[in-house]
């Protein structure tokens, strides 16, 4: 059984119905709706980004439903990244985004979370400037702001 | 998480989010949630407005302190009249445990403002004083781990206080502040209703009193530490084991009034303590076996059980011990000198996931106890100190059993006098996750070669401790392996092996004849069975590596053994003895036993091919371990001992830790007919009549997964003092070895 999403730029993507339930979004609305043949409107994701995380979800269509470990754990750990995943994060900075905003927007967490790992292994090492120019992310800290939050925060400096 | 505190902040910064895409505040804040360490947080607050917001408070929710500059600079910026943020708000949990000595009331008074605040950890900190310790409790309503043990400052005054401002407390270790007494603990327990772990030992003024109260307001309890409490009777303990069914951890260390009385209203039928697992009666010397009988069986989901210094105890009672099977990881039998042989090899059976076993001064263990010890899966500490009757061959049943080999880390073997070199040597190089091995008191090992990889003995021991001392740890273990590794002179000695052999076989049918008597009375199936002894080239490379060094007392291995070498010819090695590792059946140590006895190549059908050493051996071996078994088995064994000798070869693995010689889809007595059978890294072992081609020296030297002592070593804090994880709480390990040490 397929379905049929479509795209912010109204394209249509035919998808295997386990495939398309990778997103507890969809998931969700296919349950609601019942047997249906209607697309899927996806008001939120444009088609570049919808092929990426279709192609996500084909890879790990078979995948066991991953648990929802609640509780805080202290610091996840962003090291874990299997091979496949890591290549697949391999895009430009403004695609990681919207991964990362599509994943949370369809509710598929193992994306979310690799795509945040992703983002968190970037920021490792890095100064706040290098972090800045990785993200384009532009300073708007006054010169004083940012020695002020510099010095009231030195003591994790070298923790 | 709360971010409330950020949307406020972040409404002010909403014209850095020009740039597209911008991920929203929750998600940044998530993903911050992978940075590992503040440094790299405190990278990423720095990049814009927004992100500032978002981290600030993950940056600031937990800090741990190592060192203390480190500390007082964070007090720095609390102290300052106005900040950007309101820092104080955003601490959670204050762990100053690592810096406590050196916390001072002018530190403290600047955590004041923490209204937060859950958890504070501060034991040790004795510069502390009343006023610095109120300043801070004063206004953290939510507080609810607390651990101020060892702070001479927390009186009776202090704890009312804490009681007060508190009360939703539920885990508060005060252990060492010994001048509280039950005043403070009745008012504490009468306020703090949600109390669900409390540790008062070294509170030695306290007495019933102070338990009663707790047993009676805090239904929540579930872990209590009434260590050296030593006023306690058991009208206090009885209440606990009344009022609490859900008694997760109970610790009555050193409470030498308890008698058995304080149990006496257990039936196991109307009572259960279905989450007991740590249970300690360490020096609580008047337990006897009725204690356990009517205790163990109403917790049969133990996992700890200390009863060192319980020297009443007897086979009888703790054998009832076995009925905690897997559930049992640690186990201290320490100075109950009653227990023998067979309460040990029983407990081999069937608790098989036992971790740590510390059975010092437990002066009738033989080998035996350690023969059967040599086949639990998980077992990475033995405490063997001053089991004087323990010999060189205990220590080859640990390595000879193929399991022992791969888990054992710290082994205490001090003052088992009998224990040679040789024999040490074949340990250390045999288990290479060893990482503590004390033998003080060794007369083997008093030689100037060995003591100068042995650490410092302890300051404060008299000069004949210091001469006795020898304790190796670390890099000192690794030092020794590598010592004893290059000093192998000769190659194993023949008659070692034989006598090695002939004294395995005499522990297997000692404990085969415990098991049998046991049979059919409680244990019926045993879950563990013995792998028989290994032959051919595999017990050379077992062996081999350091049973070549110049054995400092050889006289002793004859002694023993002699009578049980038949005409079997010295080191001729034979076919594997009884079908293989397949488990073996009760039945099966019978005919062990037999063996012994009689000629062992009637009993096995071993047909010996060639003579042993550097050529390719080939044996072929009928199994007589089951009436099943039609076929011979073939089994090719290679020579290039010399070599395997070097390498220590690691036993091959195949999942369950026997050497492998069983074809992977038959399990127990099914060896049928004439099959391949693999052994070690998959050499498949041909047909008969094809000589000289496979070898096993280097095929079978694989490294065996490290996942399942990874993944148990992750599970080992599991469920432990989730309220409050003091550093405190890692397991201390014995420092150094004398006379009285022994517990490790």
């Amino acid at each position: 059984m397929t379905v049929i999403l479509v795209s912010s730029d109204n394209q249509d993507f035919k998808v295997d119905k386990e495939v398309a339930e990778r997103s507890i979004l969809i998931k969700n609305m296919l349950e609601d709706v019942g047997e249906s043949d209607s697309p899927i409107p996806l008001p939120n994701v444009t088609s570049a980004v919808l092929t990426k995380v279709i192609e996500y979800c084909e890879h790990h269509r078979n995948d066991p439903v991953q648990v929802p470990e609640e509780t805080d754990d202290p610091r996840k750990r962003s090291n874990d990244i299997e091979e496949w995943d890591m290549k697949f994060m391999q895009v430009d900075q403004e695609m990681l985004f919207e991964i990362i905003l599509a994943a949370n927007y369809l509710d598929i967490k193992p994306l979310l979370d690799v795509g945040c790992k992703t983002v968190a292994n970037i920021i490792k090492g890095k100064t706040p400037e290098e972090i800045r120019k990785a993200f384009n992310i532009v300073n708007d800290f006054t010169p004083e702001e940012e020695a002020q939050i510099k010095k009231e925060n030195e003591w994790a400096e070298d923790r | 998480m709360d971010d409330d505190d950020c949307k406020s902040i972040t409404t002010i910064n909403n014209s850095s989010t020009r740039y597209t895409p911008t991920l929203p505040s929750e998600l940044i804040l998530f993903m911050f949630r992978f940075l590992a360490s503040a440094h790299d947080l405190r990278s990423a607050i720095l990049v814009c407005k927004l992100w500032c917001s978002c981290g600030m408070d993950l940056l600031w929710s937990k800090p741990a302190f190592l060192t203390i500059p480190v500390a007082e600079r964070m007090v720095q910026t609390l102290s300052l009249p106005s900040t950007i943020f309101p820092y104080a708000n955003y601490i959670r949990r204050l762990n100053l445990s690592f810096v406590a000595p050196d916390v001072t009331d002018s530190m403290l008074i600047q955590f004041a403002p923490c209204v937060r605040l859950e958890r504070l950890l501060l034991a040790g900190g004795n510069k502390a004083t009343m006023v610095g310790l109120q300043h801070v409790l004063s206004g953290c309503p939510g507080l609810y781990s607390l651990d101020l043990s060892d702070i001479p400052a927390v009186t009776d005054a202090l704890i009312e206080y804490v009681a007060e401002k508190c009360p939703r407390l539920h885990t508060l270790y005060i252990g060492s502040c010994s001048s509280l007494t039950d005043d403070s603990i009745v008012k504490l327990a009468a306020s703090c209703l949600q109390l669900k772990r409390i540790k008062l030992s070294q509170c030695s003024l306290l007495t019933d009193r102070a338990v009663l109260a707790l047993t009676e307001h805090c239904p929540h309890l579930i872990e209590i530490d009434l260590t050296n409490c030593s006023l306690m009777t058991d009208t206090a303990i009885r209440s606990i084991f009344e009022s609490l069914p859900q008694i997760r951890d109970i610790n009555l260390t050193l409470l030498t009034h308890l008698t058995n009385a304080a149990f006496s209203f257990i039936s196991p039928k109307t009572h259960r303590f279905e989450q007991l697992r740590v249970l300690n009666f360490t020096s609580c010397a008047n337990i006897t076996d009725e204690t356990l009988l009517k205790i163990i069986p109403a917790a049969p989901r133990l996992r700890s059980l200390a009863l060192t210094k319980c020297d009443k105890i007897t086979d009888a009672g703790a054998s009832v011990i076995k009925t905690l099977g897997k559930h049992l990881h640690y186990l201290h039998l320490g100075h109950c000198a009653k227990i023998t042989d067979r309460l040990i090899v029983g407990l081999s059976q069937v608790c098989t996931r036992i971790r740590y076993l510390d059975l010092a001064c437990c002066t009738k263990i033989t080998d035996t106890s350690i023969f059967a010890l040599a086949q639990l899966p998980k077992l990475r500490r033995i405490g063997l100190v001053k089991c004087s009757n323990i010999t060189d061959y205990g220590i080859y049943a640990m390595l000879v059993s193929q399991v022992l080999p791969q888990t054992l880390e710290r082994v205490h073997l001090s003052y088992c006098v009998n224990l040679s070199d040789t024999a040490i040597a074949s340990l250390v190089t045999q288990c290479r996750k060893l990482t503590h091995l004390s033998l003080t008191g060794v007369p083997a090992f008093t030689w100037p070669r060995y003591q100068m990889f042995c650490r410092a003995p302890p300051p404060e021991f008299t000069a004949h401790q210091r001469e006795v001392f020898c304790v190796f740890s670390g890099k000192g273990v690794r030092d020794l392996r590598k010592y004893m590794h290059e000093n192998v002179t000769t190659a194993a000695a023949p008659a070692n092996l034989a006598n090695i052999r002939a004294s395995y076989r005499m522990m297997s049918s000692a404990v085969s004849s415990m098991l049998a008597e046991s049979e059919g009375v409680e244990e019926p199936e045993p879950a563990v069975s013995l792998p028989p002894f290994p032959e051919g080239s595999t017990l050379w490379a077992q062996m081999g590596a350091a049973v070549g060094v110049a054995p400092s007392d050889p006289a002793m291995v004859v002694d023993i053994v002699t009578p049980l070498l038949t005409d079997e010819q010295e080191g001729v090695e034979e076919g594997g003895s009884g079908g293989g590792p397949t488990p073996l059946a009760l039945q099966a140590f019978q005919e062990l036993d037999n063996m012994s006895q009689s000629s062992q190549d009637d009993m096995e059908g071993v047909i010996m091919s060639e003579p042993p050493g550097p050529a390719t051996t080939i044996l072929v071996v009928q199994s007589s371990s089951s009436s099943e078994s039609s076929g011979p088995l073939v089994f090719r064994s290679g020579g290039g001992q010399n070599s395997v000798f070097r390498d220590g070869v690691i036993p091959p693995d195949d999942g369950n830790g026997f050497p492998s010689l069983q074809h992977p889809s038959h399990s127990h007595h099914c060896l049928q007919g004439h099959r391949e059978l693999e052994l070690g890294g998959g050499s498949s072992l041909m047909e008969l009549d094809d000589p000289g081609q496979e070898t096993i020296g280097d095929d079978c030297s694989r490294v065996p997964s490290p996942g399942t002592l990874a993944r148990s070593l992750n599970r080992e804090g599991e469920g432990s003092g989730a309220g409050s994880t003091s550093p405190a709480e890692e397991e201390e390990e014995e420092d150094g070895d004398d006379d009285d040490d022994d517990d490790f």
